[in-house]
């Protein structure tokens, strides 16, 4: 229960791609890595809830797509967040903080 | 304005399936080539790495799978399959299908017959003006063994002005009629003598001319007479004319006072009534006596009021006519709902009629799901096939649901698990877990993935007897259902290739 990748708490994951895309636009594999690296390791998403989250935020408006080539002159379909899905970013972070902090304080009683 | 932008998603990737799959399937695999690449970076060679990811980040092609039915419209495409393959399955088992759309044909046949009676006579409502509120009076003579008569009109008259719950009372006679219409031959007719009010007690308007006056009533005043509409239509043509014409019946002429509308059928309209007529006796008329009981009579109950302080009021009423006349002796007073005065005894036979044919449509569904059962039992072997390919959720349920199995699916099993097989997928699942997928009914989802430590279980003692041959058979089927598809790389073989992983499992066990 220490150093194994944990799964993602259930509705999280949206909210951080959303967090990833908002530095600048990234790849699928970019965004995987990039959760990995931030999260310092906790996090390990598959392929499967990745490409399914993907596909959720482009139908809800959030996201879009894009095939750009990388640097490795590979062609690779680049996710941008709109501007709705910018907005979105923000109001889930504040709630999620709101959350946290509740849930913090419900632990910490005595 | 995001249900919009789904829904067009959904169309667009359903419509250009091949083109969004082609994408999906680019990204993935771009997926996968830069995972790869930062492994073989690290020093892996390009297989190890490739089979590092696979394990790392799931298949390419569960992924595919899984991000493919996310969306709803493969919700659609699922079940446009499943349906076509319900109707093969049905047309390539005509004994079935007969049984099958017989016995539930005559269930819901039988159903509906009567429902339909039951609807047309106890639930469609009569064609007046609130009906709940109208209710049949009469006059009971227990003592002489009489429990349900007319009132005599002398009768009729003291309750209609004694009484303090109804807000309109009304009687009414059916009588013949001859009429005479010049260069004809006379005619029968079937008419009603009422009382002035007995429309307007109803609710009915006329659609032409007016109702009868009070002063209709009135012998002398009384030559006035409105028509049904289906007599009008027939006899005079429907000509709006007619209102203010003399018609001669019964050697009388009649002034033609109005019409009445259509689908107005007078009580249950046995007899048909073709024209009314105001009630009104000439004087010393016999009919007019307090011997004669013979009129019906309905009325309207006041708002407020129910049908228990109804009959206690007439009750009241008949007692103080018995008190005050010698030839009311022994004469109650009875009130009765128009709805059961229709429709009478035949309530509760109609009721038990519904219940008996809903009985059998329930035996009709009863013996359908048993011989589904009989029908499922045969088809086990399959089952075990599908429940280890299918990707996640419950697909399967579903699919037996509209009774399917996906073609694809099935040859899905000998490709994935020969992939697992291959990689030598070295994912661990505690025994325990293993167990109680394997036998739990939600084994029915069980996910591709998983199909690794089922046939690691195959491989232990005790469960290798239960789930070694049974999925080296489903392999079988699986190879079966393939044949058309030999031609499709790498099939057949994948089948066999599990195959032979599996049973030498089963052997050893």
């Amino acid at each position: 229960m220490s150093d194994k990748p944990s799964d993602l708490i259930q509705g999280t994951l949206d909210m951080l791609i959303l967090k990833t895309l908002a530095l600048e636009p990234m790849h699928g594999y970019g965004i995987a890595v990039r959760l990995e690296q931030m999260s310092k390791g906790v996090f390990r998403v598959n392929a499967g809830s990745l490409f399914v989250a993907f596909q959720r935020l482009q139908r809800a408006g959030l996201i879009k797509g894009e095939w750009k080539a990388t640097e490795n002159s590979r062609r690779a379909k680049y996710y941008a967040l709109t501007e709705q899905g910018r907005k979105r970013l923000s109001s889930e972070t504040r709630e999620w903080g709101r959350q946290v902090a509740a849930i913090a304080r419900i632990l910490e009683a005595s | 304005m995001s249900l919009l932008r789904n829904l067009a998603d959904g169309l667009r990737s359903l419509l250009g399936k091949e083109r969004a799959g082609q994408e999906l399937d680019e990204e993935l695999h771009g997926f996968l080539e830069m995972a790869a690449e930062e492994k073989m970076n690290q020093g892996l060679s390009r297989q190890d790495a490739l089979r590092a990811v696979r394990l790392e980040r799931g298949s390419l092609e569960v992924t595919k799978e899984v991000v493919r039915t996310a969306g709803w419209e493969s919700f659609l495409e699922t079940g446009w399959r499943d349906m076509r393959f319900a109707a093969r399955r049905l047309w390539k088992n005509p004994g079935f299908t007969v049984v099958a759309v017989l016995t539930l044909a005559l269930g819901i046949g039988a159903h509906s017959a009567i429902f339909s009676v039951v609807n047309s006579v106890l639930l469609q409502p009569l064609p007046y003006k609130d009906p709940g509120k109208l209710v049949f009076v009469w006059s009971t003579m227990i003592s002489q063994g009489v429990p349900i008569s007319g009132l005599a009109a002398p009768d009729f008259r003291e309750f209609r002005d004694r009484n303090r719950v109804f807000s309109g009372m009304a009687a009414y006679t059916y009588a013949g009629f001859n009429l005479e219409l010049p260069g004809e031959e006379p005619s029968r007719l079937q008419g009603a003598a009422i009382s002035a009010n007995l429309f307007s007690v109803l609710g009915v308007n006329p659609i032409l001319g007016r109702m009868f006056l009070p002063e209709e009533e009135q012998w002398g005043r009384h030559r006035s007479v409105l028509l049904g509409y289906a007599f009008w239509q027939t006899k005079f043509g429907g000509n709006r004319d007619i209102v203010g014409r003399n018609l001669r019946l019964n050697s009388q002429e009649y002034t033609v006072a109005g019409v009445l509308p259509k689908g107005m059928p007078f009580f249950d309209d046995l007899p048909r009534v073709d024209l009314w007529v105001p009630l009104s006796y000439a004087p010393n008329d016999e009919m007019n006596t307090r011997g004669n009981h013979y009129l019906n009579v309905i009325a309207r109950l006041k708002p407020a009021t129910n049908l228990k302080a109804t009959a206690t009021e007439l009750s009241g009423i008949a007692s103080q006519l018995e008190q005050q006349f010698p030839e009311n002796k022994g004469i109650g007073a009875k009130v009765v709902p128009v709805r059961e005065q229709l429709v009478g005894d035949v309530r509760s036979a109609l009721l038990i009629l519904l219940g008996a044919v809903a009985f059998v449509l329930l035996i009709a569904c009863a013996n359908i799901a048993n011989l589904m059962l009989t029908r499922a039992t045969a088809r086990q072997q399959e089952f075990a096939v599908r429940s280890a390919c299918v990707p996640k959720g419950n697909p399967l349920l579903r699919a037996n649901i509209t009774r399917t199995a996906s073609r694809r699916r099935a040859h899905g099993f000998g490709r994935h698990s020969a992939r697992y097989l291959e990689n030598g997928a070295r994912e661990h699942r505690p025994m325990d877990d293993c167990r109680s997928r394997a036998r739990s009914p939600r084994c029915l989802g069980v996910r591709a993935s998983d199909a690794i430590p089922v046939i690691r279980c195959a491989s232990t003692r005790p469960y290798a007897s239960r789930l070694g041959p049974r999925f080296a058979d489903g392999c079988r089927v699986g190879g079966g259902l393939d044949s058309r598809a030999a031609g499709n790389e790498g099939r057949p073989d994948d089948c066999l290739a599990l195959r032979v992983t599996l049973e030498p499992l089963a052997q050893t066990a």
